[in-house]
């Protein structure tokens, strides 16, 4: 299990990571996502030793990698990195990359371990062939390889992903999250692709300004956002003023919930597929904008009092620019939060 | 920051001070001018130095500029008969040492040469009846001097007229321009033009060989003139502050050329311009001028050379070959490898992270440290030799005073000095490939080791040892090449007795032994065609690279 607690990292004057506190259970994938320059690669850093943490600690497996005065270097660590220009080594093949990290060990049994790692990446046939030979998703399995050859208690990956092509990510990623789950080692991946995050990961940590806002099963970072920055920054989201009256119901123009918050003004958080297109509904909104998504339509809507949503049709479902559609909520629950403040419900 | 990081910071500068000793001693010359000789300079010859001298750069960077451009435009935009061989044999002339084909050509056009005395039965006439140009003259030695330097202009031409976006000719023609050349290929090729030229008067400003042959008083003869015709060594130094602010000026414009030079480039697509056809009348006459260029600046001086050598094997056994050889293969090998090692251990200084400001001024110190390159040879030899000749009569004494021995001349004396003047001039030459390399090494690959089990040592001996290996040679063979050519800073300062082929060859053909110094002389132009092997290597494989 890594155990992250108060971690703080500065450069110099400038602060990149602000009391990061997280755990992830031994075996699971750990995704951090954010904007660039919110710290997600100075938190990779710091696990694997690249970096020396102001305050806090980091712990692995109950083993204290970092505190302050203590820092045990890189190499002791176990701890594997795939890095977002695979630094491979150029002037050895495949196999000897692959191996490097199995110095020390017996022969007969570095080359087993290579070969069981060569089938697991799906390259056999290219053991022989040097890096620049290789593609780039070539490059990215066997920099996975390499870092995982030597067994270690925990992978880091720091935008593996980033260098590919759309297609290959994906297939990428699927492959990366299996190798990951049939070895039952945990990792940690820096990504800014929520998609990504969304399909490896059993726990998503949002990063901003060197804070950790959120850590949290993907589910219920995407429903159950504790910030109005994280859900914005998490999927496509849209805002309806609400008021909460004294018996704690929330009241907006789609209707009426029980919430249990305190009396006051709140933004209530929409997810496009929270409102569906209903033709009976007597609540109607103007068609501003239609967009051709491929499987499905969105459609920029406007209320009679002027508040703007957005809601998805199915493709062949066409309405014109201009029209009046009706509309029905179909939340499960019911986000607040009060205008530019934080808080769950 | 950490203490062993200080101290690490602290050796560093040590080690830029140690090689910018030299250029701080003859600028500092001049806190003391030495009034009565240049009163006695002024009042004679300096201006004709100052004037010559600007003259030789600026007539050899003019005539290199009109070779050296037309020859890569040529090269760059033409199919002709011939190209592939003569893109590469036209960088042959920076094989030839300047004082090589200079006495080549003096052995062949002056009075006694084969040609006026092939004029003379011709013709009838006797000496004295016609005119001919004198090679040994200013004129003579910008055209030799521009023989062998225009390459340093065809290289940088070429590549900047070849890696020019097709497009830009496209959109010219779609626009209705003609004269493509003048309005669009020459003002994108003009920082590397400028760049080129001023490599040229760098090394034409440095120059010794060639106009001391001819006997054209510049102000690098200036500097030997004044310290072994009048032994004023501080004159000499300050003489060679004048000359070292005339190169520091080039040095200026060559790096603010070669900023523009990063500027233009940036559009460049990946498409190559496509090869122009020419008609055979034409492709002959271009396959003729490229021939013939070559022919002047190579296969003429060396072949005369060639001639002479077999035509003096008698005379060998008098060279003491085996001693000259000898002392010149130790000589290069030996600054080779130092060259290389203080050349590695800047470049990782280089390599730290810029952070604090200790560092980041470490960092322009040890940049101005590998510009010895622009520095002439007289002037580095100037500016080692005056300041631990000071210091060896200091140690001398005190050694005497004290322990009753005397120390002597036991760096200037022996070849400690000349080593020390090699790793100025020629540690740029080393810091080049080595840097280049250690670029191609990014952190995260030290840390992709780290984090694989490696300490610091290992990640060094697992990978970056065999990645530094190739590049390591390459700096030690071009040093090891240049100090096999290098005259003036070996001249002023190799002990009593102690020759190589370079001055050796010298010597021979200023006591008008021309025959025999052939021989050493082949040997140094043999010697400085590998290098250009390896260049035409590198560049083809960049070529290929690109595309």
């Amino acid at each position: 299990m890594l155990v992250i607690e108060q971690l703080s990292l500065s450069y110099g004057q400038h602060q990149v990571l602000q009391q990061v506190s997280l755990q992830l259970a031994s075996g699971q994938i750990g995704c951090l996502l954010g904007p660039s320059g919110s710290g997600k690669s100075s938190l990779l850093r710091a696990i694997a030793g690249f970096e020396q943490a102001d305050s806090g600690q980091i712990s692995l497996a109950s083993q204290l990698l970092s505190a302050p005065r203590h820092h045990l270097q890189p190499q002791h660590r176990q701890v594997g990195m795939v890095f977002q220009d695979y630094a491979l080594f150029p002037h050895l093949t495949v196999a000897d990359n692959i191996a490097f990290g199995l110095a020390g060990q017996p022969k007969p049994q570095q080359q087993q371990r290579v070969a069981a790692l060569l089938q697991l990446v799906g390259l056999n046939a290219l053991a022989n062939r040097y890096p620049h030979q290789l593609s780039g998703g070539q490059q990215q399995r066997v920099a996975l390889a390499r870092a995982l050859a030597p067994k270690p208690r925990l992978l880091l990956l720091d935008e593996p992903f980033s260098g590919l092509d759309a297609d290959l990510r994906q297939q990428l990623a699927a492959d990366v999250a299996a190798i990951l789950r049939a070895e039952q080692i945990s990792a940690l991946l820096v990504t800014h692709d929520q998609q990504e995050a969304f399909v490896l990961a059993d726990q998503i940590g949002v990063l901003s300004a060197g804070r950790l806002l959120q850590w949290d099963a993907p589910l219920n970072l995407y429903h159950q956002p504790c910030s109005a920055e994280v859900a914005a920054f998490v999927g496509d989201s849209h805002w309806l003023t609400a008021k909460v009256d004294d018996s704690g119901v929330a009241h907006c123009v789609l209707g009426s919930q029980q919430v249990g918050l305190p009396q006051g003004s709140y933004q209530l958080l929409l997810r496009p597929e929270d409102v569906r297109h209903d033709d009976a509904s007597p609540l109607q909104a103007k068609i501003l904008q239609r967009m051709f998504c491929g499987p499905y339509l969105s459609y920029q809507l406007q209320l009679a009092d002027g508040q703007q949503l957005v809601c998805q049709l199915d493709s062949h479902h066409v309405h014109q620019q201009g029209e009046w559609i009706g509309i029905r909520p179909a939340l499960r629950h019911w986000v607040l939060f009060k205008s530019r403040d934080k808080s769950c419900s | 920051m950490s203490g062993s990081s200080r101290r690490t910071a602290s050796l560093y500068l040590l080690l830029c001070l140690i090689l910018l000793l030299p250029q701080l001693v003859i600028f500092a010359s001049w806190l003391s001018p030495n009034l009565a000789i240049w009163q006695h300079l002024t009042s004679t010859v300096l201006s004709t130095y100052l004037l010559n001298s600007l003259l030789l750069a600026g007539g050899t960077g003019l005539l290199s500029l009109l070779l050296g451009g037309s020859l890569a435009y040529l090269v760059a935009r033409y199919q002709f008969y011939g190209r592939q061989w003569l893109s590469w044999a036209l960088m042959l002339p920076l094989a030839m040492p300047a004082y090589i084909i200079a006495y080549s050509y003096a052995g062949l056009l002056d009075v006694a040469g084969p040609l006026q005395s092939a004029l003379r039965e011709l013709t009838g006439w006797r000496y004295q009846d016609y005119w001919f140009p004198p090679i040994r003259s200013l004129g003579g030695a910008i055209v030799v001097l521009s023989l062998v330097l225009y390459p340093y202009v065809y290289l940088l031409a070429r590549q900047a007229f070849s890696s020019q976006n097709p497009a830009w000719q496209e959109a010219a023609q779609s626009l209705g321009g003609r004269h493509y050349l003048w309005r669009v290929a020459l003002p994108l090729a003009r920082p590397a033009l400028l760049g080129g030229v001023a490599l040229v008067m760098m090394e034409a400003f440095a120059d010794y060989g060639t106009v001391a042959y001819f006997g054209v008083p510049v102000l690098t003869t200036g500097i030997f003139r004044v310290w072994f015709g009048m032994g004023a060594l501080d004159a000499a130094a300050q003489l060679s502050a004048l000359l070292c602010s005339l190169v520091v000026g080039l040095v200026l414009l060559e790096v603010w050329q070669r900023r523009q030079q990063r500027f233009f480039d940036r559009s460049s697509g990946s498409r190559r311009m496509p090869l122009q056809r020419l008609s055979r009348r034409r492709s002959l006459l271009v396959c003729c001028y490229l021939s013939l260029v070559l022919t002047l600046g190579f296969l003429l001086p060396a072949g005369a050379l060639t001639v002479w050598a077999i035509s003096a094997s008698d005379s060998w056994q008098q060279l003491a070959f085996a001693d000259l050889l000898t002392n010149s293969l130790l000589l290069a090998t030996a600054s080779a490898g130092l060259v290389v090692l203080v050349a590695l251990v800047l470049v990782y200084g280089l390599r730290q992270r810029p952070g604090h400001l200790l560092h980041a001024v470490l960092h322009h110190l040890l940049r101005i440290s590998s510009f010895g390159y622009a520095v002439p040879g007289t002037v580095i030899a100037i500016g080692v030799l005056w300041p631990f000749s000071q210091l060896e009569q200091a140690v001398d004494v005190l050694a005497e005073q004290w322990f009753g021995v005397r120390t002597g001349l036991f760096f200037t004396g022996t070849v400690l000095a000349l080593l020390f003047a090699y790793l100025i001039r020629f540690l740029a030459v080393a810091v080049q490939p080595l840097e280049a390399a250690l670029g191609q090494i990014p952190p995260s690959m030290d840390q992709a080791a780290r984090s694989l089990g490696c300490n610091g040592w290992q990640v060094w001996w697992r990978v970056h040892r065999p990645l530094l290996t190739g590049p390591v040679c390459i700096a030690a063979l071009l040093v090891f090449v240049d100090v096999l050519k290098e005259l003036p800073a070996t001249l002023l300062l190799r002990p009593f007795n102690f020759d190589t082929l370079a001055v050796r060859t010298f010597e021979l053909a200023s006591d008008e032994q021309l025959a025999a110094a052939a021989a050493p002389a082949l040997i140094i132009v043999l010697a400085g065609i590998l290098p250009l092997i390896w260049l035409n290597h590198t560049v083809q494989r960049s070529g290929h690279a690109g595309h």
